[in-house]
């Protein structure tokens, strides 16, 4: 050290320090700010994706089985005799042009067999745990049925999980052949809420007793 | 120090707002790209959810279309007509509707029925009529020529099939009142629906925005494959094609700028 030029240092003042850390402080905060921004943008998109991905497919799934209710074989012996029944929650039948929240659609299929096999396909909103307040999930049933009546499900077929983040489902039937979705779904931060309508048209059920 | 204050050097008052501008300026750019990534995701999730409303209506459309046209029983011509605007025909058992298009043995031209009697006892009606094959700004669109008695009678378009009412539905108007009273009831129940539909997902329309669909007829090449081998037949190394008409629906939804055009085709049996 120099001790000889010691009155010669320049440093900061107490009054350029203050003034440094102050603007340091303030770029800082926009920075953080910005940064902050982005990445709850970033954030809030990729949960976005998400839900579009899970709704995507719920309709996806919903459409493929739905459309095809009242489809009967050529050469299975009885008519379809309810190709689509819906439900409120209660388990009440639902009639047309009202909210339900199950639905139950019956069509022919094939077995491993290759026999004809009846089958009624049921979706329904449902929790994912038990410890669950709502119900979030979009989950089906698939079950051989004679009748497409019998709803006992005494065979207890499972539940497969078809899609989550569900906050709202509802189904509509109009004009015997048309089904509507209002669906609504909430991102995991439960920070997006988003609204989609969807429509299956069910074109075999002209072709049922129903 | 305090000897030496006068040889300090800060930031003179030009440097310091030069340096302030360009803190601004940069946090400015900054702000307005986030604002910008922002309203674009905004619209992005509006287009995505409307994409789902679009699909709701091809769906609705699809129970509607019944391009197998319905003949009411076995229409003929009831007696020898002058070319006018007036026709009777006999033969029907059920009501032709208002828009029902038909052709006549032995006249040229499509015509579509614009009013009509109730059926009679001896099932006849008097359909007032026009033709439907000639631009819209024609002002004789009376009877070709003479209509024979007995002259076959065929139907080739049932309005109640047909998606051709559907064409130029504007659906930013779903809420006026005199727009939905020009339009048949079928129609007009869809318009409230989906202009509805639409609008809870894109938001309020602004100014140059569009909802509208279009119909037409569009001729399609189909490839001819008679040996089902999957591989286009060919005659002297040429690809064989057969033509096949369809309806084409377009729904063009314009919203901030971007648009976005939505299509399907519908044949017989789709």
């Amino acid at each position: 050290m120099d001790l000889k030029n010691k009155n010669f240092q320049e440093g900061f003042s107490l009054s350029e320090a203050l003034m440094a850390v102050v603007v340091s402080t303030i770029i800082m905060t926009a920075t953080y700010f910005i940064y902050s921004n982005f990445q709850q943008t970033f954030v809030r998109q990729i949960n976005h994706n998400v839900i579009k991905q899970e709704v995507r497919f719920a309709i996806h799934s919903l459409q493929r089985d739905l459309k095809m209710a009242g489809y009967k074989h050529l050469d299975a012996p009885n008519d379809i005799q309810r190709a689509i029944y819906l439900e409120d929650s209660n388990g009440a039948q639902v009639i047309n042009s009202n909210e339900a929240d199950v639905v139950y659609a019956c069509l022919d299929t094939f077995d491993n067999n290759n026999n004809i096999d009846r089958k009624i396909i049921k979706y329904e909103l449902r929790k994912e745990k038990a410890t669950d307040v709502n119900k979030t999930i979009l989950m089906k049933q698939i079950y051989s049925t004679n009748n497409c009546v019998d709803t006992s499900e005494s065979a207890n077929p499972i539940w497969l999980p078809v899609a989550k983040y569900f906050k709202k489902f509802k189904i509509i039937k109009y004009e015997e052949q048309i089904l509507n979705f209002e669906i609504q779904m909430e991102d995991p931060s439960g920070k997006i809420v988003e609204k989609y309508n969807a429509a299956a048209f069910m074109r075999n059920i002209s072709y049922s007793s129903d | 120090m305090i000897k030496n204050i006068k040889n300090q050097k800060g930031l003179s008052l030009i440097e310091a707002i030069t340096a302030s501008a360009i803190l601004a300026l940069s946090a400015i750019v900054f702000m307005t790209l986030q604002s910008q990534q922002e309203e674009r995701f905004t619209l992005l999730r509006k287009f995505d959810k409307a994409a789902y409303a679009v699909d709701l209506m091809f769906e609705e459309l699809t129970a509607v279309y019944n391009p197998v046209p319905t003949q009411y029983g076995t229409p003929l011509v009831n007696a020898n007509t002058s070319p006018n605007n007036l026709i009777t025909i006999k033969g029907l058992q059920i009501l032709p509707d208002v828009g029902d298009r038909f052709i006549i043995a032995g006249v040229a031209g499509t015509y579509e029925i614009t009013a009509r009697t109730n059926l009679a006892l001896n099932n006849t009606s008097i359909l007032s009529i026009e033709r439907s094959d000639v631009p819209s700004d024609t002002i004789n669109k009376n009877l070709a020529g003479n209509a024979s008695l007995n002259a076959a009678i065929t139907f080739v378009l049932n309005v109640n099939g047909s998606l051709e009412k559907f064409h130029n539905l504007n659906l930013l108007n779903y809420s006026d009142v005199p727009y939905q009273n020009t339009l048949p009831s079928v129609v007009r129940l869809k318009l409230i629906k989906w202009g509805g539909l639409l609008n809870q997902h894109l938001g309020r329309p602004f100014m140059n925005d569009k909802r509208l669909i279009e119909v037409s007829s569009v001729n399609v090449n189909i490839p001819v494959d008679e040996n089902n081998d999957g591989i286009t037949d060919q005659i002297n190394g040429v690809d064989q094609f057969t033509i096949a008409s369809k309806t084409q629906v377009t729904i063009r939804l314009k919203q901030d700028s971007v648009e976005e055009i939505f299509r399907r085709h519908y044949t017989n049996g789709s």
